[in-house]
């Protein structure tokens, strides 16, 4: 027999304490959406509020991050509360007067956190960047409503306990232990950046999963029973979603950091669990799905606030099973080597955070709205348009950001150079803005609709329920311990998050590899890696504070070809000091794991003076206020203290795995038959892609006459090369200032010009490489005059003996020594290049990529031709007719021995661990220049080698390309490897240990190429 | 002699347990006992046994190719 069910809610609820909390809901979720509009105009606008700092990308980000979560979904949860929880407990809530307290204590919060973020105070940890008076803010309301649920379900006097009480007690159990997590345990108990990169993830999924997802399904499971006017489809499907989401959801937030060095182990539990999620998923869709079931009609038809309620319910369930699943299978290697760090991710938090638990907020507000306010709604079209702007935005937004992420992932496979692919994603941000805007205007529709309701809406009266079919007291099946407020607080609430804490995050900590502050370099060495210095810390608060690390990450994997692109794959022992680790999930700008020393610490000045001035299809912001006086002085801007400290950190990242440039971008580069171009018209494709590459890529520094004087040339030293002269430093054609070759050009562009602003082009395709160079040459008259002559012959090295040393030693000083010296020699001061400006000596002894060392290499042949022909424009001559071949050899012995001595001083300085190291006898023979330099490097193990393929040395296998790069370089190593497996490796120990590094060379010369 | 058992009588009280609808007065919603789909069960089961093999197969990293 069917009847009408009467709840009378005027006992229970304070439904001036709800409609108060809701205004504020109202408040947020029109403000902090918006901030996201802002911040999203940024991406295809950089300058758009670009020049204070309190507007930036950086400081903007985490209040629309924060504001969301906290803000706009938060608040109308936490008001909400108020609402559902007495009425389910059939009792008011406890300390209910508190909540007006409460209310204004979080809105303290909001208010005062967002202004600290934007004025930078921000703690480094995503999702979790409040500090700690705003924390305790955060916590103390929180925490206390928590009490107020927990004493008010127990003391219940509804007999039955519904399963949005379930979602609503394990929800806040979780959060108020997180909070813990998070903002103590994280931030402040001393523990290595890998440790804290395992907590961390698992801080971050757990206000996604264990706050957002289960407040949100709890008024889910609440509100669309009572919108739709139907039974819940199944206590059963209730039953299974809970305790599965609350065993496997604590153990997921790993998957925001595979292919790092956190163990294997960890990892491979996050993505099982990731994808066990989708059990409670489908369970719970199938359940608020069922529950609409024969009721369609009525809500797609309906007019009334109930009917809108269960339209963005269902609409918000529909988003529920696509976010859900797209993040599970988002959590494979696979999936994931494609689409981390990329919009991909970002469509999912849109997906789960917006789409479907702030939109089952904001569902529910339609709900009990009228019942608040007692007033009906006052506009169904505003709902109407809200509703349909909505899924207009939303839809658009999503499927865009994921398809962008596919796009991004894929180019990046595909190896395609970084900036490239931000160019791509520039027209799709572009919609991305106007679907935000789409949802945005929705959401002011709603806050209208609202207000005027509660201001003009007509009277309104709490419905009837129908009741479908005969009904028994829930008390009936609320007997089993799942099903009771202790069995969820014990064993949801806290086991399964403890377990999953244990398993997750503190087991990988007690692992020696996670703290154990050494290093392998790339030739296999074990160093001990340095804290930061006090200049390298402050510049690591700087970093922190201006938000880089929202779109660079610190984290290279050994996937999609990362380590070709940006250097060696990171290892927990460089992150041994990182607290808060900076690892991130983001990547708007490239990875800045091994930035320090790619570029001069002049590059970086002008390239935070102005993104675009060298990279001018960057969308970085500026950063004036990193410079004296903002910039505003005349002259060139010079960094301020900050600034200093940002670059002195910067040009740290990285080089904890000791000198590895030198073995990773080789000189001995041939650009092949790709210089073959037969006809003028091809020679002026080429010139015109050339033309294209030099305004996207040159500009900035060379100019737009070739003349050396870009935007950003003011604050470099060296100066930019002024290619009207048609003067290159760096060529294989006899004579001093002689043209250089195409390939001469191709070596310097592919390679770059180490501790200088000329950074290394390998990303680039070979094509747009030799295009270039074609275009430089139409800036000088010289190529229309003369042509470049032929490649001088480098004769064979001799064997290096100390013998051959001392006599490069004599020689060095008798004639190298009074400029070069250390790199500062006697006439070192006043040496200026051609064009009137200072040069730098350089100085052998300091390692790649540092300001003042070599800046193309140590490779003997290059350094051969260099003394041979001097360097172009530099009052470095050509010494050609002044040394014979032999003689140059020995001073190319002795300026490589400096190189290894300091190198090998520097190693010990990072105190060196002789008990790791690893024990190979033998002797290098190699002529390719990594393995040279390998061998050299790793003191004792030294090893005969030659490509297994045949006789011909395995220089014969480079080429510029970079998959076939590396495809050489696993090549050789597995030789190597094989080497020591078959001992073929030969008896003599050499130990740098005992004996001077000149015996070391002796001894490899004793040992040399048959 | 006893009657054989009515083996109608389990799965006609596993209908009228499903079909039963449970009150929660005060809030006014209605729940009912619900059951489980065979076809969720499926995906659990094959879930459950992809993530067995998984956690063994994956708990180290392969060995290099």
């Amino acid at each position: 027999m069917a009847a009408l069910v009467q709840a009378d809610t005027g006992d229970l609820v304070n439904r001036d304490l709800v409609r108060a909390w809701l205004w504020w809901a109202i408040v947020w979720l029109t403000v902090f959406p918006l901030v996201g509009l802002l911040v999203s105009i940024k991406f295809h606008n950089p300058d758009f509020l670009g020049e204070t700092s309190w507007l930036t990308f950086g400081r903007m980000r985490p209040v629309h991050v924060n504001g969301v979560i906290f803000g706009a979904f938060s608040t109308p949860v936490l008001g909400l509360l108020y609402y559902l929880v007495p009425r389910l407990c059939g009792r008011r809530m406890a300390k209910e007067a508190w909540g007006w307290w409460l209310l204004a204590v979080w809105n303290i919060f909001l208010i005062t956190g967002s202004i600290s973020l934007l004025m930078g105070y921000n703690l480094g940890y995503e999702a979790d960047e409040f500090q700690w008076p705003f924390n305790i803010l955060r916590g103390l309301v929180l925490a206390v409503i928590c009490g107020q649920v927990v004493v008010t379900m127990f003391t219940r006097k509804e007999p039955g306990f519904y399963v949005a009480l379930w979602y609503a007690l394990a929800a806040l159990v979780w959060t108020v232990m997180n909070l813990v997590l998070g903002n103590v345990i994280l931030p402040y108990l001393p523990m290595s950046g890998i440790s804290n990169a395992a907590l961390h993830g698992l801080y971050i999924h757990y206000v996604v999963g264990l706050w957002i997802t289960p407040a949100g399904l709890a008024l889910m499971y609440y509100f669309i029973p009572l919108s739709t006017h139907n039974p819940l489809f199944s206590h059963r499907l209730s039953l299974l979603g809970f305790w599965t989401l609350a065993f496997f959801y604590p153990f997921v937030g790993t998957h925001h950091y595979l292919f790092s060095p956190i163990p294997y182990h960890t990892q491979t539990v996050s993505i099982v669990t990731s994808m066990m999620l989708i059990i409670p998923v489908w369970a719970v869709i199938t359940n608020l799905f069922g529950t609409a079931k024969g009721r369609w009609g009525a809500i797609t038809g309906g007019r009334d606030a109930d009917s809108y309620a269960a339209k963005f319910l269902l609409l918000a369930t529909f988003y529920y099973l696509v976010g859900c699943f797209q993040g599970s299978t988002e959590a494979l290697r696979r999936m994931q080597e494609l689409t981390h760090f990329s919009d991909f991710v970002i469509a999912h938090s849109h997906f789960t955070v917006f789409a479907t638990f702030v939109l089952a907020a904001v569902g529910s507000m339609y709900y009990v709205w009228p019942r608040v306010t007692s007033r009906e709604l006052w506009s169904w079209k505003l709902a109407s348009w809200h509703l349909w702007l909505t899924i207009a935005g939303t839809t658009i937004m999503l499927v865009g950001l994921s398809a962008q992420g596919l796009i991004q992932g894929s180019m990046l496979e595909y190896g395609v150079d970084w900036v490239d692919t931000v160019v791509e994603m520039k027209a799709w941000w572009v919609v991305r803005t106007l679907a935000g805007a789409t949802m945005d205007i929705g959401l002011l529709l709603m806050a209208i609709n609202l207000v005027m309701t509660a201001r003009e809406g007509a009277s309104f009266i709490e419905p009837g329920q129908q009741r479908v079919s005969e009904t028994r007291p829930a008390s009936l099946e609320a007997s089993s311990w799942f099903n009771r407020p202790s069995g969820i607080f014990i064993t949801a609430g806290m086991g399964f998050f403890f377990l999953a804490v244990v398993v997750q995050g503190v087991l990988p900590s007690i692992l020696p590899q996670t703290y154990t502050p050494t290093v392998a370099s790339v030739t296999g060495q074990i160093l001990k890696v340095a804290d930061y210095t006090p200049l390298e810390q402050r510049g690591r608060r700087v970093y922190i504070r201006e938000g880089c690390w929202y779109c660079h990450s610190q984290f290279i994997r050994p996937v999609t070809g990362e380590d070709l692109r940006w250097g060696p794959v990171a290892q927990a022992g460089e992150y041994v000091y990182d607290q808060p680790h900076l690892l991130s999930t983001r990547r708007i700008g490239p990875d800045l794991l091994r930035v320090g020393l790619k570029y001069g610490d002049d590059w970086q000045a002008a390239h935070h003076w102005n993104p675009r001035d060298v990279v001018p299809d960057s969308i970085m912001p500026r950063f004036p206020w990193l410079f004296k006086d903002a910039g505003k002085g005349t002259g060139t801007p010079e960094l301020n203290d900050d600034g200093r400290a940002l670059v002195a950190y910067l040009q740290r990242l990285g080089t904890s795995i000791g000198d590895w440039r030198e073995t990773f971008a080789s000189t001995r580069l041939s650009a092949g038959a790709a210089l073959q171009m037969s006809t003028m018209q091809e020679t002026q494709d080429m010139v015109n892609l050339g033309r294209q590459v030099y305004y996207r890529r040159c500009v900035g520094c060379h100019g737009v006459n070739g003349d050396g004087n870009g935007p950003a040339a003011r604050f470099l030293n060296p100066k930019p090369r002024n290619f009207t002269t048609g003067i290159f430093k760096f060529r294989s054609t006899p004579g001093a200032n002689s043209l250089p070759s195409d390939q001469d050009l191709f070596i310097t562009v592919t390679h770059g010009l180490w501790g200088t602003a000329m950074p290394p082009w390998y990303s680039l395709p070979a094509e747009q490489r030799l295009a270039v160079i074609q275009f430089i040459k139409t800036f000088s008259g010289r190529w229309q005059t003369e042509k470049p002559g032929p490649m001088i012959e480098v004769p064979p090295e001799p064997p290096v003996t100390a013998a051959s040393i001392a006599r490069g030693e004599k020689l060095f000083e008798s004639i190298c020594a009074a400029c070069h010296g250390h790199g500062d020699g006697p006439a070192a001061a006043a040496l200026t290049d051609d064009w009137g400006n200072p040069v730098r000596p350089a100085n052998f002894t300091l390692p790649a990529g540092a300001m003042g060392g070599v800046t193309l290499g140590h490779d003997g042949p290059h350094i051969f031709r260099t003394i041979m022909n001097g360097v172009g424009g530099t009052p470095m001559p050509a010494f050609a007719d002044v040394f014979k071949p032999e003689q140059i050899w020995d001073i190319i012995h002795f300026e490589e021995s400096l190189h290894v001595d300091a190198e090998v001083e520097a190693i010990r300085k990072v105190s060196l661990e002789d008990q790791d190291l690893p024990r190979f006898n033998g002797f290098c023979t190699s002529n390719v220049p990594w393995i040279h330099k390998a061998c050299d490097s790793m003191i004792l193990p030294v090893v005969r080698f030659c490509s297994l393929d045949s006789e011909q040395p395995a220089v014969g296998y480079l080429l510029p390309i970079d998959q076939q790069l590396a495809a050489t370089r696993r090549h050789l190593w597995a030789a190597i490897s094989e080497a020591a497996q078959h001992n073929r490796i030969d008896s003599d120990i050499v130990d740098i240990g005992r004996v001077r590094n000149p015996t070391l060379v002796a001894a490899k010369g004793r040992h040399a190429t048959p | 002699m006893m009657n054989p058992p009515d083996k109608a009588a389990p799965a006609a009280d596993k209908a009228e347990t499903e079909n039963t609808v449970y009150l929660y007065e005060n809030a006014g919603i209605e729940e009912r006992h619900g059951h489980i789909p065979a076809w969720l069960w499926a995906v659990v089961i094959v879930l459950s046994a992809w993530g067995i093999y998984y956690l063994i197969t994956y708990w180290q990293p392969p060995l290099p190719s």
